[in-house]
């Protein structure tokens, strides 16, 4: 039995090969260094399923999910921009994950609002979108992507509007939070800094591979 | 001001004339058969609307977020139906139709659909193209199915475009007058055919008054719960995507996008190929007599002038329309966004869409069709009226774009010291001059397919090309079919290019 997230040879790129990615994450937070371009927002896209691989297979808790579609993956995912619903309230973005899983809108109405008080929120309930500062949506992404209790998370340089300060406080902060929740989860960053706030669990996208970098 | 000025100059006044001369109503007037008309119509609108916007909205999704090999020919194709006359479309389907399907309700609602696809396509696809596609793909990593992320978040952020061109489509059938007298039946009488009946048949003009003031009312009721809807910003898109177009990631994704495209076409198509085949077709085989007709005054078409004089003056009158409409409607956008009385002269600005053409056409050759003031000569009588009909169009696609662009741009801009109209065209300029180019086009697309204000605006030593159709299917014999088949082939190809070069050039400016 192999837990957590794991990529064999996936070949990651949209008509041809950028990355040939060889990975087992079993807990914890991973994080992937890399300049722009260099494809490593396209690895976590493969791994969401928003881009099919070109080869190889992914496994999550020791299921094969290389081609399931991404609705059924379990893989929760926050991009650069928190790309919160304009439509629905705070509370109401993040109990969409839970509806979607069948939950009465009582019971994730709860469950929301424990998560926006456990990213700090408390009180955001009935805001709009509109009214959060680019931190405090950027939370609300967060929550809204661990409500469904996801098997793993994606995060895709999320503090990257944020200014450097507050990105590395968040980012720690983060990290800790994702830790007390066993949430295995993959980072993405150029940031060498904020990399290494947040994990020494760190691998550089280096022609085409995968190296994990030595603390 | 601008706006407003010119439509209330040029609309107005006609309107007056003609209420001046008509509202002189006796005793025995009824309202009973015009409420059971309009009731009727109100239905045939109901279902032509609901049918073309769900026929529209794959259409819309496929084209405005995906790239593939003939895109560009599948939405000028889709373009189309929307600038023929409508009694050539009638025609088309009554010749592809009409021995399976008797006259009535159905074949009406079809070739309504067939017409007004592209309103939805071009207008929910504008709206559609900004929307972030990350969206989609978060609400499905958070357990959402491809149907139920549409219903939840793309659904939702589009409601506002979907209810705009709805309205303009439910008003256009409501207001229909071309498909309902050749495919309709006496249970498909809109208040606009009987408007028709009651001024060139019965004669009777203050019933034809009371008759137009109930279709405006009604209309005016549809549009305003049509603006209403569309004035409610859902969204506060923070970063527009312009074109950004993904190719399909998956064997199911190219499959449906196979699917819905090849429908599309084949829904354009059939009735078109169907005209094709009258135009190189007669009782003795395939022919290409109709076709060498065009360019003589011989062949039928005697006393109405040559078939190509027609096409140079469609043409002239378009690009006229274009620049006027263009213009108008782009200033009356502008104003909802930037002026206190904004939202009064979108709502006058809308009012055309109430009016039908042949009314408008009646009222401007009363008014500016004889002295003091005659235009008749200056060829910009038939551009004005075909810049009113168009200008609602153009505010229908201007307004949602511009309503969808982030205002904090331009508080930035005069953070920095921009004037006001300078932080404006800094926030606002790029997609100005997209939709400007694509307002630009469709009016003049609008212009090349009018026939309802043209028929009483144009000399008749120079008609319009639908006008010159028209009069040909009024002549009897398969000569006059066969060439106004041609001629409306050949304003179905001239339009085809015409939305193929709008689509280039605003990419390339955009690219710019």
């Amino acid at each position: 039995m192999s837990q957590g997230l794991e990529l064999r040879g996936v070949e990651i790129g949209y008509t041809s090969t950028l990355i040939t990615a060889n990975l087992h994450i079993r807990n914890g937070i991973t994080v992937i260094l890399g300049p722009s371009g260099c494809g490593k927002s396209t690895l976590l896209s493969t791994i969401l399923g928003s881009v099919p691989a070109l080869g190889g297979s992914l496994l999550l808790n020791d299921v094969e999910i290389t081609r399931a579609p991404i609705h059924e993956r379990q893989i929760g995912m926050v991009f650069q921009d928190p790309l919160l619903f304009s439509h629905l309230t705070v509370l109401e973005n993040v109990m969409y994950g839970l509806r979607r899983l069948g939950i009465s809108k009582t019971l994730a109405a709860a469950k929301a609002t424990e998560l926006l008080e456990w990213v700090g929120l408390p009180g955001y309930e009935a805001r709009s979108i509109q009214e959060l500062s680019g931190g405090q949506a950027q939370r609300v992404a967060l929550a809204r992507a661990l409500a469904p209790e996801p098997a793993a998370l994606l995060l895709d340089e999320p503090y990257s509007a944020l200014d450097s300060q507050l990105r590395t406080r968040l980012a720690a902060e983060v990290a800790d939070l994702l830790r007390s929740r066993n949430v295995v989860a993959v980072h993405v960053t150029h940031d060498e800094l904020e990399a290494r706030s947040i994990t020494s669990e760190i691998f550089r996208v280096e022609q085409g591979l995968l190296s994990r970098v030595t603390t | 001001m601008l706006p407003a000025v010119f439509l209330i100059a040029l609309l107005g006044v006609p309107l007056t004339n003609v209420l001046q001369r008509s509202f002189d109503v006796g005793a025995s007037f009824e309202v009973a058969p015009q409420l059971s008309i309009a009731l009727s119509a109100a239905g045939q609108a109901l279902v032509s609307t609901m049918l073309a916007t769900c026929i529209g909205l794959p259409i819309a999704g496929v084209l405005a977020t995906h790239s593939f090999k003939g895109r560009a020919l599948t939405q000028a194709l889709v373009t189309v139906p929307f600038v023929l006359p409508t009694v050539v479309i009638a025609l088309a389907f009554k010749e592809l139709l009409g021995s399976a399907i008797a006259p009535g309700f159905f074949l009406v609602v079809i070739a309504h659909t067939y017409i007004n696809l592209a309103v939805i396509v071009r207008i929910v696809g504008a709206t559609w193209q900004q929307l972030d596609p990350r969206k989609v793909t978060v609400a499905r990593s958070l357990g959402a199915s491809p149907f139920r992320a549409f219903m939840t978040v793309t659904f939702p952020e589009l409601q506002a475009s979907i209810a705009s061109a709805a309205s303009v489509v439910f008003v256009f059938c409501f207001t229909s007058l071309g498909v309902v007298l050749v495919l309709g039946n006496s249970s498909t009488r809109t208040l606009e055919s009987q408007i028709l009946r009651e001024t060139s048949l019965l004669l009777d003009f203050p019933t034809a008054a009371i008759t137009a003031l109930l279709q405006l009312a009604l209309v005016s009721c549809a549009l305003l719960l049509g603006a209403r809807a569309s004035l409610k910003k859902t969204s506060a898109v923070s970063t527009l995507r312009f074109s950004r177009l993904t190719r399909a990631s998956s064997k199911a994704q190219r499959g449906y996008i196979f699917i819905i495209a090849t429908i599309a076409c084949s829904f354009v198509l059939l009735p078109l190929l169907s005209l094709a085949y009258a135009s190189l077709h007669n009782s003795a085989g395939w022919t290409f007599e109709w076709w060498s007709s065009l360019a003589s005054v011989d062949s039928g078409t005697t006393r109405l002038g040559s078939p190509l004089n027609a096409i140079g003056t469609s043409l002239k009158y378009a690009v006229l329309t274009g620049v006027i409409a263009g213009t108008v409607g782009v200033c009356a956008a502008i104003g909802v966004l930037t002026h206190r009385l904004g939202r009064a002269v979108a709502l006058i600005a809308l009012a055309p869409l109430g009016i039908s053409a042949a009314t408008l056409g009646l009222g401007l050759m009363l008014a500016f069709g004889r002295p003091p003031l005659d235009l008749r000569g200056s060829d910009l009588l038939i551009p004005i009226a075909h810049s009113i009909v168009a200008v609602p169009l153009v505010i229908a696609v201007v307004l949602p774009t511009l309503l969808a662009t982030d205002r904090r741009y331009a508080i930035a801009a005069s953070s920095l010291g921009a004037n006001p109209t300078r932080a404006f065209f800094t926030a606002y300029g790029p997609i100005l001059r997209i939709v400007m180019i694509a307002a630009g086009g469709l009016a003049a697309c609008v212009s090349l397919g009018e026939f309802g204000a043209a028929s009483f605006l144009t000399r008749s030593s120079d008609p319009t090309v639908p006008v010159q159709i028209v009069r040909l299917l009024q002549r009897p014999g398969e000569q006059s079919f066969g060439v106004a088949c041609a001629l409306a082939m050949v304003l179905v190809l001239g339009t085809i290019a015409l939305v193929a070069g709008i689509d280039a050039l605003g990419k390339r400016r955009w690219v710019r």
